[in-house]
């Protein structure tokens, strides 16, 4: 408890919790591309069925998980605890305010772009988590996730979702170093690069899959 | 040459009273005016008038002194590029412009009158511990200590901060890191502030936090609109000093 | 009234050590019994302060600004001087007093002079333990360069942002004493009375400049440490705040006012531009090494140069004159900034301006770029090409910039002895607001010298001296005369408010800056002071017959504010035409047209004028009296400055 309290009370520390939760959310997220890679790799879907029996089954992975879960309900409660602080510190807004000019955009809208990718992410784990996992255990994953990409509705959405995940991750991959302190006139600008590309892979990897997936 | 120029500008009798914008319109403006030279001239219309004149903050007019901040058409000291509002000069606006100035917004700056805000916060923040103890008297040799160019240059590129709150006035979040950091970061690249580079890290960032300013969300446009161009690696360092200080 | 500068006995380098020993001392235990105020937070006044409350003492600090670091001092380029010799070249603490007194033209004290020199080296090692980011080279030690024609290298810098980094240092140790409630600190307040008590200064009458709170604060000494008054002059190189209002207020409750026409201009600043103009930009006088001054020769070039019609570029050259050049063969564009300042005056005068006024000349770099090359120029001057740009809108790479003269010191100030303290007791006056060290001209890097010296070293001793004489007892704002001085403060708000006329005061001020300009500018003349003294005169009536000021006064109110200041500045801008008409003969900043050489270069009479001229105010409207300090030089030859 003091140990929250001391977090919440201290703008450094929300930052350092953001940045933290955050690159491990990244890290997460090469995972689930890579474990998504067998839906192409094999398309039978073998693999990848037997992939997400290992998922239900094996402890060290349940355990990530509720890491996992801990760790995005800390970054999206982090955001919206700084969210409001941030509003409050300015309660007369400007009349005239040209932050284009000053900032780029993927970093204005980290907000906006966050919970636009918290709304699908709930309809995301409803789909395959919920659904998949919880309810009805005897279908078959594989089976689960090229119904919903068939549909091509869902499959839009998705895409659409994605750019907003990239833009998030755009800004979010170099401000996770900044926020830690990692800052170096040399390397910061390896970081941002690979910043840039990590961004663009991700999820251009997972919307290849979703479109290859509709495509057969 | 002469231009003409509407100037809106934000009007609050004091603290505690609603503002409200009004708006001016001046004629055949000298382009070698400055811009507060044009709201000295317009005061003078003013007092003529009967009227109170216009309140803004300024003292130097040449840039260092920190004093002047205004939110010019959208952007702290105006839309160039390492500047201070006072080195604004009339040849940089359009003829016909209108030109909206407001007072720098936060809730760490309230407005004192007009265009004039209240930035004691960041004497605050100064005040918690951005120093070193040294009392008068003790010093060693000054060449005691040495020092390589490229870390005195460093320290003088962070110690340059004029203290305006610009970075403040310009950030989404009115956070005061850039200007926190700034001094931070002077102060933890030298050898001499090494004694006190953990307290002070910890005590100047606490007391940012209690004056309501809000959180760095690494936007990045407090080193665009900083007149004295300081670079958001000071914040990084910052970051990183105050990390090793909650660790240790 | 007998002036006792105090100066101690013995050798000159021993003068210092002996004071110090005189002195009687405070306990440490007892210092926190004392309060002291401190007026003005610039490099003497915050540098007092914090080395105050460092002993222990009780500090109340004043500014009128919304923060103690806005002081003017934070506009120095350049840097300080210190000999410290670390260049190996041959300097010393007598070269240095030395210099300063040559540069000051033998109308300074030695004994102040040589305590400054000897103070000189500790200043850099205190700036540099509070993290003062001096220039260093790549082995890490401290960089110097030479400054102000002096021959050795003893001027450390920070970039050209000296005096900022030297007035946060300063502010940073006021901070932190502030920090520990050892200072109370007042930002947005504004002196305007000196209380006494039995002809003791205990205390001060200040204005919240929010609020417009008047208050009366009081202490067993007060310190005023507000800076120079060049703002008299209107247009000048000091910060639109700046003022006499202190000090003035001081001098008229008994506070001896010394050589206040001892005036200094800085040759290289941009020329006015407009009627609207309300102050003038600073140029580093680093420019003048590799930029050529000239006007051009003819009248009729120089009129098509004012109205725009044939460019710089189009004066071929051997139709410009290089002035400076002509006239100083061996100096050239490098003399000292009197100098160079009243050439360019002179020239101005025959109608060889260049500016649509008539007021400036030209600063040609193409000389030094054909020589050195673009980059080098760039990388020497290039923070300075690009603020002329901003400001003037004209690439000083392709055309000459244009400059002209302003005010930007004044060595006059309020009369102090060796230990700093006024004719009143207690009342203590530091940095340029006193008149002690510079003489009639200051040398380049030694303002910032000076007003450390005295707020880091010299006060924290002498003050003790003064309050080891008196009682533990309180000071309380119960006296009457604190009352007395509240109301007079009110009285004089309300009668600027209820003037109602026409003029506001900055109009008035604009027309004293005029007067002051050219009567009691670069060059003075008797006919024209006498001038001067009618007009300052008849625009004193004038402004409180037409003075208008509108707004409240319990709300922030700068007209207001302004009033009071203009006020003073009127009444002070007499004294320095008084002074000047005294002093029937040219030293440094002075230039009196009737004292000068064949060669038309100043001439100084020393055994006439070898003396500080003190002032007393006689009362409103009347004739001030003169009292004069004796200045003898035992350990200099008194020669003539010559740059032939």
């Amino acid at each position: 408890m003091k140990v929250i309290r001391f977090i919440i009370s201290h703008s450094l520390t929300k930052k350092y919790i953001m940045a933290l939760t955050g690159l491990f959310l990244i890290t997460f997220l090469v995972v689930h591309l890579i474990g998504n890679l067998l839906l192409v790799i094999d398309t039978t879907g073998a693999k990848f069925n037997e992939y997400s029996s290992e998922l239900k089954s094996s402890l060290f992975i349940q355990i990530t998980e509720f890491i996992l879960i801990f760790g995005f309900l800390f970054h999206v409660t982090d955001a919206a605890i700084l969210y409001i602080k941030n509003k409050s510190a300015r309660p007369v807004k400007y009349h005239v305010l040209k932050q284009g000019e000053n900032i780029k955009l993927s970093s204005n809208f980290m907000y906006i772009t966050g919970i636009l990718i918290l709304l699908f992410l709930f309809l995301h784990l409803y789909q395959f988590l919920f659904l998949g996992r919880i309810l009805k255990s005897e279908i078959l994953m594989h089976e689960l996730v090229i119904n919903a990409f068939k549909n091509p509705i869902y499959l839009f959405i998705y895409l659409i979702w994605l750019i907003f995940l990239f833009l998030h991750l755009k800004h979010a991959f170099q401000s996770a170093f900044q926020s830690l302190g990692l800052y170096h006139k040399k390397y910061t600008n390896i970081i941002k690069n690979i910043g840039s590309i990590y961004s663009f892979i991700v999820p251009a990897g997972f919307a290849f899959i979703s479109i290859y997936l509709y495509l057969n | 040459m002469t231009i003409n120029v509407k100037l809106k500008i934000w009007r609050q009798k004091n603290a505690q009273t609603k503002g409200k914008f009004e708006t001016y319109v001046m004629e055949n403006i000298n382009i070698h005016l400055s811009f507060l030279e044009l709201l000295d001239e317009l005061n003078e219309k003013l007092i003529k008038n009967d009227e109170i004149p216009i309140s803004f903050s300024h003292d130097c007019r040449e840039g260092i002194c920190g004093t002047c901040g205004l939110f010019i058409n959208g952007r702290a000291h105006g839309h160039l590029r390492g500047v201070t509002t006072c080195q604004l000069h009339m040849q940089m606006f359009k003829d016909g412009e209108t030109i909206v100035i407001e007072p720098w917004r936060a809730r760490a700056f309230p407005v004192i009158k007009d265009l004039v805000v209240d930035r004691s916060a960041l004497d605050k923040i100064i005040q918690a511990g951005g120093y070193m103890s040294a009392n008068v008297g003790g010093a060693a040799d000054a060449d005691a200590i040495f020092i390589t160019k490229g870390i005195a240059d460093n320290a003088f590129a962070a110690a340059k901060c004029i203290g305006c709150g610009a970075c403040v006035a310009t950030c989404k979040n009115a956070s005061a890191m850039l200007f926190t950091a700034a001094k931070v970061s002077h102060l933890a690249i030298l050898p001499q502030g090494q004694c006190e580079r953990m307290r002070r890290v910890r005590k100047m960032v606490d007391e940012m936090d209690r004056n309501s300013f809000g959180n760095c969300t690494n936007t990045y446009a407090c080193e665009m609109d900083c007149p004295k161009n300081i670079s958001i690696a000071h914040i990084a360092r910052m970051n990183r000093e105050y990390l090793r200080s909650v660790l240790t | 009234m007998k002036l006792d500068s105090k100066i101690p006995k013995g050798n000159l380098s021993e003068k210092w050590d002996n004071r110090k020993f005189e002195m009687r001392l405070v306990n440490p235990a007892n210092k926190r019994k004392f309060d002291i105020i401190v007026v003005g937070t610039g490099l003497a006044g915050s540098s007092a302060a914090a080395s105050l409350a460092e002993l222990g003492y009780n500090v109340k600090s004043f500014c009128f600004q919304d923060s103690a670091r806005r002081a003017h001092s934070i506009a120095a380029q350049g840097g300080i001087n210190a000999a410290k010799n670390y260049q190996n070249d041959g300097d010393s603490v007598f070269r240095l007093f030395y210099d300063t007194i040559k540069g000051g033209d033998y109308r300074a004290r030695e004994a102040n002079v040589y305590r400054l020199a000897q103070l000189s080296g500790g200043i850099i090692d205190q700036c540099v333990a509070q993290g003062v980011p001096f220039a260093r080279d790549y082995g890490g030690l401290l960089d110097n360069r030479s400054f102000g024609g002096a021959q050795v290298s003893r001027t450390f810098y920070a970039q050209g942002e000296t005096g900022q980094q030297l007035l946060l240092g300063a502010y940073a140790a006021l901070s932190r004493q502030i920090h520990l409630g050892k200072i109370e600190y007042f930002p947005y307040h504004e002196m305007l009375e000196l209380v006494l008590i039995n002809g003791h200064a205990k205390g001060i009458v200040t204005r919240n400049l929010i609020t417009g709170e008047i208050k009366t604060h009081a202490a067993h000494a007060v310190i005023i440490a507000t800076g120079g008054y060049s703002n008299v002059f209107f247009l000048s190189s000091n910060a639109m705040g700046s003022n006499a209002s202190a000090v003035w207020r001081a001098h008229k409750k008994g506070a001896l006012f010394a050589n206040p026409c001892f005036t200094q201009v800085h040759p290289t600043c941009i020329p006015q531009m407009g009627d609207h103009q309300a102050k003038l930009t600073l140029m580093s006088e680093s420019l003048r090494n590799d930029g050529r001054i000239w006007v051009p020769k003819s009248k009729e070039t120089a009129k098509k140069l004012r109205e725009e019609k044939i460019k710089p570029a189009d004066v071929p050259e051997d139709e410009r004159d290089y002035y400076l050049e002509r006239k100083y063969p061996s100096f050239g564009n490098l003399v000292p900034r009197d100098v160079a300042s009243r050439a360019a005056k002179e020239m101005c005068d025959q109608g060889l301006g260049i500016t649509k006024n008539g007021n400036g000349v030209y600063l040609d770099f193409e000389e030094a770029i054909g020589r050195l090359g673009i980059d080098v120029i760039k990388s020497r001057y290039g923070n300075l090409f690009h603020m002329y740009e901003l400001l003037m809108g004209d690439n000083p790479y392709k055309t000459p910039m244009k400059i002209f003269p302003a005010l930007h010191y004044t060595m006059g100030g309020l009369w102090v002895d060796y230990d700093l303290m006024t004719t009143i007791p207690g009342l203590f006056c530091l940095g340029e607001a006193n008149f002690s060290d510079h003489g009639a001209n200051r040398l380049g890097a030694s303002a910032l010298m000076q007003g450390l010296a005295d707020g880091y070293f010299i006060i924290p001793s002498t003050i003790g001296n003064y309050l080891a004489s008196l009682g533990f007892e309180k000071v309380n704002a119960d006296h009457p005369n604190f009352e007395k001085e509240k109301q007079k403060v009110l009285k004089q708000i309300e009668k600027f408010m209820s003037i109602n006329g026409k003029s506001t005061p900055d109009e008035i001020h604009r027309e004293l800056g005029k007067i002051m300009w050219n009567h009691v500018g670069i060059a003075r003349s008797e006919n024209g002071l006498k001038e001067a003294i009618k007009q300052i005169q008849s625009l004193r009536k004038i402004f409180y017959k037409d003075l208008k000021v509108t707004g409240e006064t319990n709300n922030l109110n700068e007209t207001l504010e302004k009033a009071g200041r203009v006020a003073d500045f009127l009444e002070l801008a007499e004294l320095m035409a008084m002074d000047a008409l005294n002093r029937k003969e040219s030293c440094g900043g002075h230039f009196r047209v009737e004292s000068q050489s064949k060669e038309g270069e100043a001439a100084r009479n020393d055994k006439m004028f070898t003396y500080v001229a003190a002032w007393e105010y006689a009362g409103e409207n009347k004739k001030p009296k003169l009292h004069k300090e004796k200045l003898t030089y035992e350990n200099v030859t008194m020669t003539t400055r010559s740059y032939k």
